[in-house]
């Protein structure tokens, strides 16, 4: 079937037989009504029908997708076949190959195989998902693609490269994190995995009885005195804000346990998760910008979260929660500065070289705040007579914009610009100037009335760097020369003809 | 907005030497090659006429729908006089999009430039919105010479440099005589080859 004809393939190989086991699982999975109904059934025939019908071609697909699976490595290319019926070949350069990232359940760790899912620059996306492999045909398919490149290191599991240790997070680091994560949200969605458990499982006369529980227990403290209730309230959202933390906690014990980052040659390796195992290698010059981000709640703490931009990779909300887009969970602020230099060379911020924006941001932010303030005022007074109260908010516009305009600064270095923004939630970005594609320096009517500016720095991953009240000229200066720079970076990393990213 | 200031600042106007920008450090300047006399060049003074000429169409058939639209839901819905209210409002609007034909291309024209210095393309632009973009000569992954129907008819082209960011990716720089546009075009294709040619970055021409 695979005859190789052309060139020799460097290693081939094809699915681990578990692969056969996982995809009867599915099948199951899929099964399990028509499955139930057999069984209840006392295995009657036309239970067994059902079964047939609407597993067999499930089944059958499965095998076939196992039993036509292969891959191969050949001199620049990684090809995977796959389909008996519709066959189809699928060629990945091997110089697209960004990284082969391992994935573990708790099953596949006892087995011992996992899912190797190969990501290319394009968009982001899973290239070529190989499921399932033994863990040392992995090992050797990302020898067999990484071995002669310089960038990757050749192995993410059976390191053959010493690694040293980065950061390790301890369950202490972890609970921290997951207690100050926005835990109202995994509280909802624990009710709403409660409520429907109760409704699938519990059976009407018993979930009744536990309502009935809640709402006496509610009136009969509640009920005696203005003073009763509101404690009973209070008592109540105590409750599910000290539940959601607790979930929060857990959840984050669970998803980032024995959380390691380490350097293995010139790549960083990231290892973590309890159930389900990810382990995957980042070039650092990968990286388009690093953010260091804290929240209010982290601040308190003292603690940021580590994120990283990759070249054309946007993360879902959902795989940012689940870790993929975050370098490090948390981690000291300080000890977040203290890894600049390892993840971007030579990025060492000189703290008094942080230039403020201008004076005038203070002034406009109080202004644009108090046109929304004017207007909620406006709308109060359309529903009674205490619409004036919304002014009495004034004051902490001027604190909050005031503290917003302090907030906002930047550190332009020859190597790397530094940005840091937001009052309640802080986040700093460095972006290396080699990674900067377009720079733009622009002007509304409102800011050509001030004299100021605003200067975005394009790079090639998701997040956008924009600095706004900026003086003009310092803008047109700025930009001017962080395109220079730009260039001559460029020049530098590719002596001979330029190959632009 | 109650803010009082006496003079606008703007982003110095497109067609003019730009003023020498380095206030910051010198060490932080020692890496990037001293700003450069190169002069902005303007777009090709047909790019006004071509303007008008779309602008005008689009209006055109933008009014000729109204028409309709007003005329048929006089007679469907019996509006009677109302009919007249809105034809004269429609006028108006007629009025106001012939001045804006007629006016704006010019002033448009007159904020839009462009230079390729020390590697760097700037094109500025915008009237009420003014920006300026700079693209570093290897960050363009390629560069698209379009050209349409009414563009061909002036001899005009259009260029549009794309790069890998993620949110400014493209920048167009309208306007060229296509001659001018392919010539650019390759110019920069050619050093995109030979990243060492600073020299034939400085110093062309306009046209």
């Amino acid at each position: 079937m695979s005859a190789e004809a052309g060139a020799p393939a460097r290693l081939s190989g094809r699915l681990h037989p578990w692969t056969l086991a996982f995809g009867l699982v599915a099948v199951a999975r899929q099964l399990l009504i028509p499955l139930i109904y057999w069984v209840f059934s006392g295995f009657g025939a036309r239970g067994a029908l059902l079964v047939a019908v609407f597993g067999a071609p499930s089944l059958l697909l499965a095998i076939a997708r196992y039993w036509s699976f292969r891959y191969r490595v050949e001199a620049d290319e990684l090809v995977i076949e796959q389909g008996i019926a519709r066959r189809q070949e699928r060629h990945i350069p091997l110089a697209n190959i960004q990284e082969i990232r391992l994935e573990q359940n708790l099953v596949q760790r006892w087995l011992g195989v996992a899912r190797a899912d190969v990501e290319t620059s394009t968009g982001g996306e899973v290239e070529a998902s190989l499921a399932v492999l033994a863990v040392d045909d992995i090992a050797r398919l990302r020898q067999g693609v990484f071995g002669a490149r310089a960038d990757v290191v050749a192995s993410a599991e059976t390191p053959t490269i010493e690694e040293k240790l980065i950061i390790a997070l301890g369950s202490r680091e972890l609970l921290i994190a997951g207690l100050t994560s926005n835990s109202i949200f995994t509280l909802f969605i624990a009710l709403g995995a409660l409520f429907r458990f109760a409704e699938e499982w519990l059976p009407e006369r018993e979930r009744e009885a536990v309502w009935g529980v809640i709402a006496d227990a509610t009136r009969a403290l509640g009920g005696q005195s203005a003073l009763m209730a509101a404690t009973t309230v209070a008592l109540w959202v105590g409750l599910l804000l000290a539940l959601s933390v607790v979930i929060s906690g857990l959840l984050s014990l669970a998803r980032f346990y024995d959380f390691r980052l380490a350097q293995q040659g010139a790549a960083l390796r990231r290892a973590y998760g309890l159930f389900t195992r990810h382990a995957s290698n980042l070039s650092p010059a990968r990286i388009q910008l690093v953010a260091i981000e804290q929240t209010l709640l982290r601040r308190l703490f003292g603690r940021a979260a580590l994120r990283v931009d990759v070249a054309g990779v946007a993360y879902e909300r959902d795989e940012e929660r689940q870790g993929r887009g975050l370098l490090v969970p948390l981690l000291r602020r300080d000890t977040a500065e203290a890894l600049l230099p390892r993840l971007l060379e030579g990025c060492a911020p000189d703290a008094q070289a942080w230039r403020p924006v201008s004076p005038l941001a203070f002034r406009r932010g109080v202004i644009r705040r108090s046109v929304w303030l004017a207007l909620a005022t406006a709308a109060a007074f359309w529903w009674s007579s205490y619409g004036w109260l919304p002014l009495a908010l004034f004051p902490a516009v001027a604190l909050v914009s005031w503290l917003d305009c302090r907030a906002r600064g930047y550190l332009a270095a020859p190597d790397y610009w530094l940005v840091r923004q937001g009052w309640a939630n802080r986040v700093i970005y460095v972006v290396p100037t080699r990674n900067i594609q377009a720079v733009v320096v622009s002007q509304t009517p409102f800011d050509r009335r001030l004299g100021l500016a605003t200067l975005t720095l394009d790079t090639a991953g998701p997040t956008p760097v924009v600095i706004r009240d900026v003086p003009v000229a310092e803008a047109e200066a700025l930009g001017g020369r962080v395109a220079r720079q730009a260039e001559v970076a460029a020049q530098g990393l590719y002596p001979r003809p330029a190959q632009a990213v | 907005m109650s803010d009082l200031a006496p003079d606008a600042v703007t982003l110095p106007p497109p067609p003019a030497k730009m003023d020498a920008p380095p206030s910051e450090s010198s060490a932080s300047l020692e890496s990037a090659p001293a700003p450069s006399p190169e002069r902005f060049c303007a777009l090709d003074p047909e790019a006004v006429a071509l303007w008008r000429l779309n602008g005008g169409i689009e209006w055109a058939i933008l009014l000729a729908l109204t028409f309709v639209i007003i005329t048929v839901g006089s007679i469907v819905l019996a509006l009677g006089l109302w009919f007249w209210g809105l034809l004269a409002a429609w006028a108006l609007a007629a009025l106001l999009a012939v001045a804006q034909t007629i006016w704006y291309p010019p002033l448009a024209y007159r904020h839009y430039a462009y230079r390729v210095a020390e590697r760097v393309i700037e094109v500025r632009r915008g009237v009420w919105f003014r920006e300026s973009r700079l693209i570093p000569v290897s960050r363009i992954q390629h560069v698209d010479l379009r050209q349409g129907l009414f563009e061909r008819s002036y001899g005009l082209a259009t260029l549009v440099f794309h790069t890998a960011g993620m949110h400014e990716s493209s920048t167009a720089l309208p306007g060229l005589p296509a001659a001018t546009a392919a010539a650019l075009r390759d110019r920069l294709i050619a050093q995109l080859h030979d990243a060492r040619r600073v020299e034939t970055a400085t110093g062309a021409p306009c046209r």
